[in-house]
């Protein structure tokens, strides 16, 4: 699988706090990557330690191939755009003055993309109003029209949503996944509205207290969060059996364990496990939400 | 390089449009003063310029500070840029924004002032001519100190906005260029301190304050206070960067 960026062992401490305490994550091309965290978990430190706006304690980064300490991770950084916490905007200037600045920024030839970046955006009628008289959600989705200057094939967005209406999180939504559809963008969300991000990502990283605790792809979260039928036998290998026979979607987890993704009949499925001789130990319903597993998750990483 | 230059040259161009005016009109008012005062353009002027470029230091300030209070130098940062360019073009684009400055203050202020004289509005030319002359070639060996001194000088407002990184930079470098004006004050309670002189000298802030009187000087040697003041700015600006390289930014 190709990576756009992989990271060993980062670490940023400020004096002795310790921000990020060795995060190893791995943001696969093509990839919406969820990062999600509580405030203060270390989300914002990380993806300014990938934005070259701070340097890592201990530890390292590869970006497009290229190691944070090569000369070239200039190069690599001009493949990506970010939008960092707040808008990093001209007040005084219009949307389209901010993106020419940033085209002039980007060197780049001509300003022909600036009309089709603030439609995209939703931006394009905004005329002689400057952007210190934009709502909130302007301003962000001018900022994200700072970041695809140049066309980045790495957009990086620290917490894009926040203070945003619903109408607004429906757009920058939208906006995301048609950007990771139609241009390819590899897409690194931060947030802590897992709802949200339910709705976008394709891959996962939980953050807390500075330490990745886990990395999974949507599929294996849909898996983990899926409503099923967490049973205890005395042998699985019966259970497996006789759900088989019972064309029942099941998964073993143990000798002893399985999960259940159906309501069957339990009488049924109690008798048939009884005249194999495999007695039921437990059964209990299993419904996880994003949030809930998350929180038990974080509360499993502290316990550790 | 180049492209952060045109950025930083596209931000302060209406600054630019704003301060040519002002700058021919404290020109032509500093000539009607010192022709009204002395009946000659080429005494007097030094203190004026020591304001202007007070003044201009904070206006430099406050615009690099406007990177960091908007955050916009991350959209630098992000796509690449180094740290080491991004500081040599602040430096490089209000160096030459004051250089600029400099040029048109003192055209404007020998043009007008010659002007007055030629007119005779003000009865001038009295002073006996060799003496005119002899003000005259101070004043011309002066200048091209003041060429230097002026841009050299915006290397510590550079240094202050990038180390602050916010909004207080501007007023911060007007308080900071004003306290150094105590060494030029303490010259003339200590005129025997070699201490004193010789920090007078070095600093750019100094040489334009004083710099008609050590003009006036048998021994006066501009490329001495030239030199001095490339020191201070290549100083300034490896510490400034030394700072501002491993600096976290937000």
């Amino acid at each position: 699988m190709d990576y756009v960026l992989k990271t060993n062992a980062l670490c940023k401490y400020y004096r002795h706090f310790k921000a990020l305490n060795g995060v190893t994550m791995n943001i696969p091309k093509g990839a919406i990557y969820g990062f999600v965290g509580k405030n203060g978990a270390g989300k914002t430190t990380f993806i300014r330690l990938i934005c070259g706006l701070q340097y890592p304690t201990s530890g390292d980064f590869v970006l497009y191939g290229v190691k944070n300490t090569d000369k070239a991770i200039a190069d690599s950084r001009s493949r990506m755009g970010a939008v960092v916490e707040t808008p990093s905007i001209y007040p005084n200037m219009t949307a389209e003055d901010n993106l020419k600045m940033q085209y002039r920024l980007l060197g780049m030839p001509s300003f022909d993309g600036i009309q089709e970046l603030l439609k995209l955006v939703g931006l394009e009628n905004t005329g002689k109003k400057k952007a210190k008289h934009f709502s909130l959600g302007m301003k962000q989705r001018l900022s994200i029209a700072i970041a695809l200057c140049g066309s980045p094939d790495f957009l990086i967005l620290d917490e894009p949503i926040n203070g945003l209406d619903p109408q607004g999180i429906i757009e920058i939504r939208e906006l995301i996944l048609k950007l990771n559809r139609e241009r390819q963008i590899t897409v690194l969300i931060s947030s802590h509205i897992l709802d949200e991000l339910s709705k976008l990502a394709t891959h996962y990283g939980f953050i807390d207290s500075g330490r990745i605790v886990k990395e999974m792809s949507a599929e294996e979260l849909e898996q983990a969060c899926r409503k099923c039928i967490h049973t205890t036998v005395t042998d699985t290998k019966i259970l497996a059996r006789v759900l088989d026979g019972m064309k029942i979607t099941y998964k073993i987890l143990d000798d002893t364990t399985a999960d259940i993704y159906a309501k069957p009949n339990f009488t049924q499925l109690v008798l048939a496990l009884s005249k194999e001789n495999c007695e039921v130990i437990t059964m209990e319903e299993h419904d996880e939400t994003l949030e809930s597993f998350f929180v038990n998750l974080i509360g499993g990483a502290n316990h550790e | 390089m180049s492209k952060l230059l045109s950025t930083e040259l596209y931000k302060i161009r209406e600054k630019i449009l704003l301060f040519i005016p002002i700058m021919i009109g404290f020109g032509v008012a500093m000539a009607f003063c010192a022709i009204s005062n002395s009946n000659t353009i080429y005494i007097g002027v030094s203190r004026f310029v020591f304001i202007f470029g007070v003044i201009l230091c904070g206006i430099t300030g406050m615009l690099i500070s406007q990177d960091f209070a908007y955050n916009t130098i991350r959209n630098k940062l992000i796509i690449g840029h180094t740290r080491l360019n991004i500081y040599l073009s602040y430096q490089i684009i209000f160096a030459v924004f004051i250089f600029l400055m400099t040029v048109i203050f003192m055209t404007a202020y020998i043009v007008s002032g010659n002007l007055f004289s030629y007119m005779e509005v003000f009865q001038i030319n009295q002073l006996a001519p060799d003496i005119l002359q002899i003000y005259r070639e101070n004043f011309f060996k002066a200048l091209p100190v003041y060429f230097i001194a002026m841009p050299a000088l915006t290397t510590l407002s550079v240094f202050i906005s990038v180390t602050l990184k916010n909004s207080t930079s501007g007023v911060v470098t007007i308080i900071l260029a004003d306290a150094l004006s105590l060494f030029p004050a303490l010259n003339e309670f200590f005129p025997e301190n070699k201490f004193i002189e010789y920090i007078n000298q070095i600093l750019p802030s100094s040489q334009i304050y004083l710099i008609e009187s050590f003009s006036a000087q048998s021994d006066f040697s501009p490329v001495k206070y030239i030199l001095f003041s490339l020191v201070f700015a290549v100083a300034m600006i490896a510490l400034g960067y030394a700072l501002f390289r491993k600096a976290d930014l937000k």
